[in-house]
């Protein structure tokens, strides 16, 4: 589960626009595969919940801008050492 | 006298000889130093950490991203005199639309429009921390003018003065920009490019690959 129930309610929250990519070489990433699929993110694990050391983030061309946030620990995504891409 | 004279000729040479590396050592501390600095690269085990991005954008249109840095500085203000993208050889390099401090902690993965997030000028910005661990997050935009173009940036050049003296710095942060005349669902993707950039900048930054 996001700890923040949605990553906007983390003030430290990283935007990601449509059609963008980010990979990011520390953390680890969670998501589901629902909200995956929803929002068009492929991920570097097959799965939708990768434990992958490094990922990648790709927005669809047609979704929105998404935000990536950390556990509630005070870190930035950048920082995180887990990551969730739920809206 | 001259058996006297000898000694004492020597151990004056080796004194100015001390004392001529001792001003040369002030002289390339007073005209700053890439690498003396409080500030740093985002690093992990000593490796820069590298959040690599891409972006499609119309042209002129800023494709944003973020560069991270920690500060070292204790007690005294760093303040930002300039700031420039670092370009990637052999690839057109994008042009630096803006450049600011992220403000509220929002920060930027990859984005369009400028700015994605609140952000304060960097241009002479006292930095603080912003973030825990020393850090602080610098949003920047860059933008190529030609449709079906690809332009690159390595990281951001920052110049600034800490204590009385001027260092720079380079804070990596690869962005690969793809240029097309709108974004639609058969928009070719920029990942490819953004590979071959990520490659390149990890191999100049000293990232292990």
């Amino acid at each position: 589960m996001n700890p923040w129930g949605g990553c906007r309610n983390d003030p430290l929250y990283a935007t990601l626009s449509s059609g963008a990519t980010w990979d990011y070489d520390q953390s680890k990433a969670v998501t589901y595969s629902a909200i995956a699929n929803l929002f068009g993110f492929t991920f570097g694990g097959s799965d939708g919940f990768t434990t992958d050391v490094e990922h990648d983030y790709q927005a669809s061309k047609s979704s929105p801008t998404t935000y990536i946030c950390g556990p509630k620990n005070g870190k930035p995504p950048i920082d995180a050492p887990v990551l969730y891409n739920t809206p | 006298m001259s058996r006297k004279r000898g000694p004492i000729i020597a151990r004056t040479g080796r004194f100015a000889g001390l004392i001529a590396v001792l001003l040369a050592s002030v002289s390339i501390t007073a005209c700053g130093s890439a690498s003396e600095g409080p500030l740093q690269t985002l690093s992990a085990g000593g490796k820069p950490v590298l959040a690599m991005t891409s972006v499609v954008v119309t042209p002129g249109q800023s494709a944003d991203a973020e560069a991270y840095v920690t500060t070292s500085a204790k007690n005294y203000p760093v303040q930002v005199t300039s700031v420039s993208v670092v370009p990637v050889a052999g690839e057109p390099a994008g042009t630096l639309v803006n450049a600011g401090v992220q403000s509220t902690g929002a920060s930027v993965a990859a984005d369009r429009g400028w700015p994605a997030v609140p952000v304060e000028p960097l241009i002479g910005a006292q930095l603080a921390h912003r973030l825990p661990g020393n850090l602080f997050g610098i949003v920047f935009g860059a933008s190529g003018p030609a449709t079906g173009h690809n332009y690159a940036v390595a990281g951001l050049r920052i110049g600034y003065r800490y204590h009385g003296q001027s260092y720079s710095m380079i804070a990596w942060a690869p962005l690969a920009i793809c240029v097309a005349a709108s974004l639609r669902s058969n928009t070719p993707s920029c990942q490819p490019f953004q590979q071959k950039i990520n490659q390149i900048v990890m191999k100049l930054s000293g990232h292990p690959s």
